[in-house]
């Protein structure tokens, strides 16, 4: 067990870790993700795509309301954007696919004033409600301006093209996306160290009190809308290269709810709980339906009947459970598992 | 050094056992000796459930008639389905699965709305034959993709036919129209059809009014067609809507001849809106159920599958049992020697397909690849509930 | 200006459903600083169960006839009542001393599962409610209104009187004062925050049951009624989210505007224009029309 930190350089007082088997662990688990695409067949990894793309919409969403406090329900709102944003510029415009990812993000960022500036003397609920009212007047934009979007019935959009060459879509899309979510985990982490993050973790702890130290509440405020709808807007981007099909039904109120759940069952605030509660909700479905696969007819019938019902059951069952026993999420039973392993065998 | 040379025995082992299967795995995907798997994607669960149950319903039934016969020369039919809950981007993983993982030979049916539009990169890239007919989408056929069939007419061709049906047969043609439609591709094609018949068919236009799906209170809209006077209503809505709608029109006094496509006539719509006492027009590519051919089919329906599978069953049973059917003919006339390839061409040299009554002749031997199978005109009697033919198909 | 009248009769009407679910969010807001989220469930709920009794009891040859309505309305409320007591005991008192967050969130969760639960056992098809007021027109002058539109008005202005007598007069009113105002000076004070927390719910429940009521006669019950809940938020917003009386009245003004929004303007307007108000007055009246201004303790 590691006791005590001895700095000698300012460069390891910066580095994100200065455990070099927490390294190890790291890169191995990136060489799996890189290996996946050579073993796994298509639709195994449309599932890790998926999850990849939605966890760099809850890191974002998770320091927009776990580090900077400001609750929004209206996500999807800026996932949308991203995403028609990419279509059409892609479709219309020609543009390539990843300056038009970059383009999604910004934006989603520029978008997400219109939120921030009326929500600044907003607290709590009201906030959360404000924000709800911003996605579905999203949607409803989108649908009116059929001329740019072709309203609901949706737009096209063109393939990436490969990064690699011999690799079809479906791998390169795997490959950007997860080069992007370690690129945000990075950002992420080191933006929650920095004192932008010590702001916003004031900002959620007691406002006023943070205002009256010297932090400005405004610019961070909207910093915070700001960064975790960049966010949210490349990952809409990224979801639409994969499915190479927007439309307005996907980003419902109820994809905001599945985000802040993802948030709220990783563990509120933490880079680690983003990860791990994004992989969780993303493959509980796909769970649910192995491990009931064998089980007896009667479970067979109402599954095949009522799929969808049944997960949305399970789904509800499983954020209570953990909201109720595990208020601090997957990052919260992470660590206590470490913590358990590491002093084993004086654990409690 | 050891290490090398022993990684490279291993890796050239199965390496040689995978060149040796080569020729056993150049077999068509979803054909073995003794069975066709074919692969259905369909909103089993969500908003259009009643859809996607009674398509289900349909598609079993014909799988198991196929079967009871002696399936196709010598190989079983088995036909699976994946629920997308009516969300795009499950569509889109629910394809993969089927394609991919499953490795199913063909594709029918294809989900509703968005869905159908997602899937069909998917399809396209992978060459599966495929038959859409639970929702006709103009989308699938444009651009036009080898492998893509589909049966039923677009809703803009439904509208067109209810309206020239009442302009024609029932002494409407000067009356004043005006046209109620859900704000998504499918009642925007309904007012395409709309359009194209004021057009051609020199029709008064007073007001086209929109709404979004899912609304449950009509006031404004009803107000807004009464305002504009309107005589005949056209609707591009789905069951609940119709309901909605009418009741408010009853309630401001409006005498109305109303006119819609088949989802008007589904039960659920019917009996949700026939207090209101309205005996609106509808038409429908496909019998009702109360008509003989309907009639058979309901009678297998109830040797062959389960009751509350019977019970869920509409026309859109019906599509389903035409969709299996129609894909198992083609697969049939390529004898023994089943490929994707040859199941294409078959699909493409379909003409005149009979379903013993059901429909009028289906052919999808055109550049299109499109079935559009003629309408016929039914009305509702608002007050017991049932349903008229009041014509045959294509006969006006 | 017949048209004119007819828009705002026929909004005051659904603004009344709007009304009885925005003074259900209120009261669990006034007494336990939450936003129950689940409230548009219970209100579907409540509708399918007044559906399922309306359809249990034997029906003579025109179907059941207004004497069911003895056993569908009481029946109806005392069913919610009791599934709000015992979710309230179940999931939402454990979470006591939780950040709000988490409350939220566990209300979400349980909205997810009421609709899940609602589709198995009832299924996906919209379904018809027995007209047990009838189907008769009422005339008010130059507007026709369906006896049970008439009777939701009535019922949302009885509700009103009767929940502005209660929180103004009554011990139990004035003890979820206390409880929203200070938990533990009203602890101190004798006064059981877990039966005010109970009958917060029950309350909310009671408005989500008229409501329930209310929508099963006016439209129909299917499985996307739940999005009225949805609807009403600018409702509970513009009256204040503690404010009981004020979700009644802003749950009326977001129902008249919302068709003067659909009968003037058109383009779907009719569904963004609740969320459009509500910004424009919160960045002047941050805390709603009637809501309570916190003032916080540094």
């Amino acid at each position: 067990m590691r006791s005590g930190t001895f700095k000698q350089s300012y460069a390891e007082l910066v580095a994100l870790s200065d455990n070099p088997v927490k390294w190890a662990w790291c890169a191995l688990a990136l060489a799996a993700a890189l290996a996946l695409p050579a073993l796994a067949n298509s639709y195994v990894l449309g599932l890790a795509t998926t999850i990849a793309v939605t966890a760099i919409a809850v890191l974002g969403l998770n320091l927009l309301t776990g580090v900077a406090g400001q609750l929004s329900l209206g996500h999807a709102g800026f996932l949308a954007l991203g995403a028609y944003t990419q279509a059409i510029l892609g479709t219309d415009h020609g543009w390539p696919a990843l300056p038009a990812l970059a383009a999604a993000g910004m934006v989603a960022a520029l978008s997400s004033l219109a939120v921030g500036i009326p929500s600044l003397r907003l607290k709590g609920l009201y906030l959360a409600l404000t924000t709800l009212g911003f996605s579905v007047i999203v949607s409803y934009l989108l649908v009116m301006f059929e001329g740019i979007t072709r309203g609901p019935s949706g737009m096209p959009v063109p393939p990436l093209m490969p990064l690699v060459s011999g690799l079809d879509h479906g791998r390169s899309v795997y490959l950007l996306a997860l080069l992007l979510l370690v690129a945000f985990v990075l950002a992420t982490l080191n933006l929650m160290r920095s004192k932008i993050g010590r702001a916003w973790a004031a900002l959620h702890e007691h406002d006023i009190a943070a205002s009256a130290m010297g932090i400005n509440l405004t610019a961070y405020k909207l910093l915070a809308f700001v960064v975790s709808a960049f966010y949210a807007g490349v990952a809409g981007g990224l979801l639409a290269l994969q499915t190479r099909y927007v439309n307005v039904d996907t980003f419902g109120v109820l994809l905001s709810v599945e985000a802040l759940a993802m948030v709220i069952v990783g563990g509120i605030g933490r880079v680690t709980g983003a990860l791990l509660g994004t992989a969780f909700l993303v493959g509980l479905p796909e769970l649910i339906r192995l491990g009931f696969g064998g089980t007896g007819s009667w479970f067979d019938t109402l599954f095949a009947n009522h799929a969808h019902e049944v997960k949305e059951l399970l789904y509800g069952a499983v954020i209570l459970l953990f909201l109720r026993l595990e208020p601090e999420g997957l990052a919260g039973i992470w660590r206590k598992a470490k913590r358990f392993w590491v002093l084993w065998p004086l654990s409690k | 050094m050891k290490l090398t040379a022993q990684l490279r025995r291993w890796l050239l082992a199965p390496a040689l056992a995978l060149a040796a299967a080569q020729p056993l795995l150049a077999q068509e995907p979803g054909v073995s000796d003794d069975e066709i798997l074919i692969g259905e994607v369909l909103m089993l669960s969500g908003p259009a459930a009643f859809i996607g149950k009674s398509a289900y319903a349909g598609s079993k039934l014909a799988a198991a008639e196929i079967n009871a016969a002696g399936g196709i020369n010598g190989r079983k039919l088995r036909v699976l389905y994946e629920d997308d809950g009516y969300v795009p981007a499950r569509s889109v993983s629910a394809m993969r699965k089927l394609i991919d993982v499953d490795k199913v030979f063909a594709v029918t049916g294809t989900t509703g709305g968005s869905g159908v539009t997602a899937v069909m990169p998917v399809v396209e890239e992978k060459g599966v034959p495929t038959i859409v007919h639970v929702a006709p989408n103009p989308t699938v056929l444009n651009p036009r993709r080898a492998n893509v069939f589909m049966v039923g007419p677009d809703y803009d061709v439904a509208a067109y036919e209810g309206m020239r049906y009442l302009a024609d047969k029932q002494g409407k043609r000067s009356a004043r129209f005006g046209l109620l439609y859900q704000n998504d591709d499918y009642g925007k094609g309904v007012l395409k059809g709309y359009q194209k018949a004021v057009a051609e068919l020199k029709l008064k236009d007073v007001v086209e009014v929109p709404y979004q799906r899912g609304a449950k209170d009509f006031s404004a809209e009803a107000l807004r067609l009464k305002e504009a006077g309107v005589e005949v209503l056209v609707l591009g809505t789905v069951v609940s809507e119709v309901a909605g709608i009418l009741s408010e029109t009853r309630r401001l006094g409006m005498d109305l001849t109303v006119v819609g496509n088949w989802a008007a006539g589904l039960p659920a719509t019917i009996k949700l809106a026939a207090p209101y006492g309205y005996d609106y027009y509808f038409d429908d590519y496909y019998a009702s159920l109360s008509d003989p051919a309907g009639q058979r089919l309901m009678d297998s329906a109830r040797k062959h599958l389960a009751p509350d599978e019977v019970a869920a069953m509409s026309r859109y049973a019906v599509s389903g049992y035409v969709g299996i059917k129609l894909m198992a003919d083609a697969i049939r006339r390529c004898g023994r020697s089943v490929t994707r390839a040859c199941v294409i061409a078959e699909l493409g040299k379909t003409r005149n397909f009979d379903t013993g009554g059901l429909s009028g002749a289906i052919s999808l031997d055109n550049p299109a690849g499109h079935a559009a199978p003629p309408l016929k005109m039914f009305q509702l009697n608002a007050r017991d509930g049932s349903v008229k033919a009041l014509t045959e198909f294509g006969a006006h | 200006m017949d048209f004119l009248f007819n828009l705002l009769v026929s909004g005051l009407v659904v603004g009344g459903v709007y009304g009885l679910i925005a003074m259900g969010f209120a009261v669990i807001y006034r007494a336990t600083g939450m936003l129950n989220f689940a409230q548009g469930e219970l209100m579907m709920l409540a509708a399918y169960i007044a559906y399922a009794l309306a359809t249990w009891m034997p029906a003579g040859p025109q179907g059941p006839d207004a004497g069911a309505l003895w056993l569908v309305v009481p029946g109806t409320l005392a069913a919610a009542m009791v599934a709000a007591v015992l979710l309230e005991a179940l999931f939402i008192r454990p979470m006591a001393g939780e950040s709000m967050f988490a409350k939220v969130m566990v209300t979400i969760a349980l909205a997810v599962m009421i609709r899940a639960g609602i589709v198995l056992a009832w299924g996906n098809e919209p379904q018809l409610m027995p007209r047990l007021l009838g189907n008769a027109l009422i005339r008010l002058g130059p507007v026709a209104l369906y006896t049970p539109q008439v009777v939701v008005l009535l019922a949302l202005a009885l509700t009103s009187a009767a929940t502005w007598a209660l929180f103004a007069r009554s011990r139990a009113g004035l003890a979820m004062r206390a409880t929203a105002n200070d938990e533990s000076a009203a602890l101190l004070m004798g006064i059981d925050v877990r039966r005010v927390y109970t009958l917060a719910w029950a309350l909310a429940a009671l408005y989500a049951g008229l409501a329930g009521l209310a929508c099963a006669f006016l439209f129909s019950v299917d499985p996307t009624v739940y999005s009225l809940g949805l609807r009403s938020f600018p409702a509970t917003i513009l009256g204040g989210l503690d404010s009981v009386l004020g979700g009644a009245l802003g749950g009326l003004v977001i129902g008249v505007l919302e068709n003067l929004a659909g009968g003037y303007l058109g383009r779907g307007m009719k569904d963004i224009v609740g969320f459009l108000l509500i910004i424009v007055v919160l960045m002047v009246k941050p805390y709603g029309l009637f809501g309570t201004r916190r003032i916080e303790r540094v």
